[in-house]
């Protein structure tokens, strides 16, 4: 028994290597620069968080989060806190159908597709139908980008997990729904990994020396969805939410 | 039977507060009142299918019998599509009772809680059975 057992183990064993070394080689016709290494995992698909729009997804989104701001920027947030309180949002730019900004973008309200393809990640928020473009070709960054909502990134795979770093991103963004404040410097670093097939996480890490004495980290998670589809959303169709004269974010009544 | 009603009004709260994580996406809703709820009944004049809010006018004749116009704001398309509405699940000249928690300045305007149909269909911000997805895990 064990022998011709061993014999058919043997041949699958070779089968099993040649059929690795095939598809390696395959690989390695179809892959370019970084990602020739080895294939990384395919995350195409849909997701949809889990928690809160928080930045810290496990803080109910009725609570406001605690920041290490500096003085400056602790006066600015407890003044925003302190006006939410009494009803009046001062620091609400999406009111205005202004992008959230990759911060706050990646609490992804609505769901996400993501899209890989050979020196690219990308990422497509079905709020604002904002995207970002991760270039996984080997690219640096620019040198002095101008500043866009969600700057330039670049990631590079590190086994199973995607690392992820973005600069050039607009100033005076937002950390979360509360209108939390960040300053004009912004780095964003990100850790993307799954967990089984359905369960993707990252791992964002926010500095913004200007504003905050020191980084702040938080743990998104998103569940793969096959069963809804990307909807369009184009937030000028009919804002009713304009910010007044004040910066207050209000309601149009009667309209039309 | 006892604890059932006291269980409720739990259950209720914290799809509210799963909701306005939904709801605060496009915007802050500090200007509502969630603490409050009042019920509008009147006629539909419009039912805005669009983004990045649905609104209803509803047309409430007040006690003395001057009609008022309520601008009552709601989700998004793309939110409430994906609990069951459609683009005609509120029609123009439909009856309605809807529950609103009111703008905090007193004008005739709120956020959509949910509506009653004369027959006794209700139309709710979330489907029953669908997870909360604004709340923690």
């Amino acid at each position: 028994m064990n022998a011709s057992h061993s014999r058919v183990g043997a041949v699958r064993s070779f089968i099993g290597v040649a059929g690795c070394v095939l598809a390696l080689g395959l690989g390695s016709l179809v892959a370019s620069g970084a990602e020739a290494a080895s294939a990384p995992p395919n995350w195409t698909g849909i997701w949809t968080r889990v928690g809160s729009l928080n930045f810290d997804p496990t803080i109910p989104g009725n609570k406001n989060e605690d920041f290490p701001y500096n003085a400056k920027y602790k006066e600015f947030y407890d003044r925003i806190i302190a006006a939410e309180a009494k009803g009046l949002a001062i620091n609400d730019k999406s009111a205005d159908c202004q992008p959230p900004g990759i911060v706050r973008m990646m609490a992804m309200v609505y769901p996400m597709e993501i899209i890989q393809t050979p020196g690219q990640f990308t990422i497509i928020a079905e709020w604002e139908g904002q995207i970002r473009r991760i270039f996984t070709d080997g690219r640096k960054h620019p040198e002095d980008p101008d500043p866009t909502y969600n700057g330039h990134s670049i990631g590079r795979w590190e086994g199973e997990t995607l690392l992820v770093d973005t600069v050039g991103i607009l100033g005076e963004g937002i950390i979360n729904d509360h209108g939390a404040p960040l300053g004009e410097q912004v780095h964003v670093t990100e850790k993307w990994w799954a967990e089984g097939a359905d369960t993707l996480k990252n791992e964002i890490t926010v500095e913004s020396p200007d504003a905050l004495l020191r980084p702040i980290k938080a743990v998104k998670t998103f569940k793969r969805r096959t069963d809804i589809q990307i909807m369009e959303y184009i937030c000028t169709q009919n804002n009713r939410n304009q910010t007044n004269a004040e910066g207050v974010t209000g309601i149009e009544l009667k309209k039309r | 039977m006892s604890s059932r009603k006291i269980i409720l009004p739990i259950v209720a709260g914290l799809a509210a507060t799963a909701f306005s994580g939904i709801g605060a996406a496009h915007h802050s809703f500090a200007m509502f009142d969630d603490s409050k709820e009042i019920v509008l009944t009147g006629v539909v004049k419009e039912f805005q299918w669009t983004n990045p809010h649905t609104f209803v006018q509803l047309e409430v004749k007040g006690p003395d019998g001057a009609v008022v116009e309520w601008s009552i704001e709601g989700s998004s398309p793309n939110g409430l599509a994906r609990v069951g509405w459609k683009r005609a699940s509120i029609k123009a000249g439909d009856q309605l009772a809807v529950t609103i928690n009111p703008l905090r300045s007193g004008e005739h305007g709120g956020n959509f809680v949910q509506a009653k149909f004369p027959d006794g269909r209700v139309l709710t911000r979330r489907a029953p059975e669908a997870p909360a997805a604004g709340a923690p895990q």
